[in-house]
């Protein structure tokens, strides 16, 4: 009994212990999580910036042997906010400025337009979102509050945001549009607006024909799933059958009947001369 | 004796029947990314494309709007437990799946994934 306890544990180990990689990267990131609050894994603003952004996203992403990998958890922006105020007061340029893009939205953190201009100055044009932020939250600043202009540098506005669009950033495509269509900050220039207009266009439609595509591939995934496992039921069904089959057979061959060649009267299964004898035949 | 050698026999012949012909492989080097001609080259498709009396074997791919392929999947099973269409769609659930890990991680279309050979047959390649 025991014996038959031990291989079929080993046979199905497999299927009762293990767990879907994305429940392993959620395990692993959540225990991190827990040691960092508990003060027991050494802190870096790396795994702060790292918490804060798979927070804010609301998924950990893992990349191992080259793909990628998603797992997905409730979005906590507050947690964002929480995490990359952390990695900002460690001295973290990239910390500071993903900070600074939250107090702009107000998203997890209470959107203050002069806080995050002053968070997103040191890394304006270090990386691309926070380059399109900054001339997000001067533009987003002087519109409100046209007293400001003078005092804020209109020329880093427009580098920070052309920076931006020059990378396919949306919101920069469409402040730089405002911007020379009204020409209140700079002079009008509505052929320039209109291309900046034209690419940020551009940029939308392929956006939602990629998210059509993902929407696609996953309805077909889904669809195609379930084929197979309707196929898998006839597949298993083939399998068993067959195997009858195979036991049928040795069984057949295993009578002593099939042993001895030469039985040819009260064999066992009756042979053709005992089904005629018994008038069947 | 008698049975090791008929052992050895069956072993070389098996071993021998797990690379495509040489066309084949000459057009997949061409077609295929290499992610995907070491799939489709694996020992264990290989092995069911070469027994296709046996076996079902199937590859699909995804292509990008220029026509590059970009994604695969296959699948490969014995006719006595699977059928075909199981395996068809198993081969098309992988590529479909690798389109979208492709979309989400590239930012870029893969247009619906189709199967691209039966076996060593290519689908589209004049014999």
């Amino acid at each position: 009994m025991k014996f038959i306890l031990i291989i079929f544990l080993a046979l199905n180990s497999n299927f009762l212990f293990s767990s879907s990689f994305e429940d392993k990267i959620l395990y692993h990131y959540k225990n991190i999580e827990l040691q960092l609050n508990a003060g027991t894994y050494e802190s870096n603003s790396a795994i702060y910036n790292f918490l804060g952004i798979s927070y804010l996203n609301g998924f950990f992403e893992e990349k191992y042997e080259g793909k990628k990998y998603w797992a997905y958890f409730d979005a906590d922006a507050d947690k964002a906010c929480l995490y990359f105020t952390k990695s900002y007061e460690m001295g973290d340029k990239l910390g500071g400025g993903l900070l600074g893009m939250l107090y702009l939205n107000g998203t997890g953190c209470n959107k203050d337009l002069k806080k995050a201009i002053k968070l997103l100055k040191p890394v304006r044009l270090d990386y691309v979102d926070t380059a399109s932020s900054y001339g997000l939250a001067i533009h987003e600043l002087i519109r409100n509050d046209e007293s400001l202009k003078n005092k804020l540098d209109i020329k880093n506005m427009i580098e920070s945001l052309e920076f931006g669009a020059k990378n396919n950033q949306i919101p920069a495509l469409n402040s730089l549009y405002q911007l020379y269509t009204e020409g209140k900050f700079v002079n009008t220039n509505q052929k320039l607006a209109n291309e900046y207009r034209k690419k940020a266009k551009k940029l939308i439609d392929e956006k939602i024909r990629l998210q059509n595509a993902i929407n696609d591939a996953t309805s077909n995934l889904q669809k195609l799933n379930a084929t197979a496992n309707n196929q898998k039921k006839i597949g298993d069904r083939k399998k068993f059958l067959f195997s009858l089959g195979i036991i049928a057979t040795a069984f057949y061959f295993s009578q002593p009947a099939y042993q001895n060649d030469v039985c040819t009267v009260s064999c066992s299964p009756p042979s053709a001369v005992d089904l005629m004898n018994w008038g069947i035949l | 004796m008698k049975k090791i050698s008929f052992c050895l026999f069956i072993l070389i012949i098996l071993t021998s029947c797990v690379a495509p012909p040489k066309i084949v492989g000459d057009f997949i080097s061409r077609d295929l990314p290499q992610n995907c001609q070491q799939l489709f080259l694996s020992f264990n498709y290989q092995e069911s494309a070469n027994t296709s009396i046996t076996s079902h074997a199937f590859f699909a791919v995804g292509r990008t709007d220029d026509e590059q392929i970009a994604v695969c999947g296959a699948s490969w099973g014995g006719k006595l437990a699977t059928t075909a269409l199981q395996i068809k769609s198993m081969a098309l659930s992988k590529c479909e799946s690798m389109r979208i890990n492709y979309m989400k991680s590239n930012s870029q279309v893969v247009k619906k994934c189709d199967i691209y050979a039966e076996g060593n047959k290519i689908l589209f390649l004049n014999p």
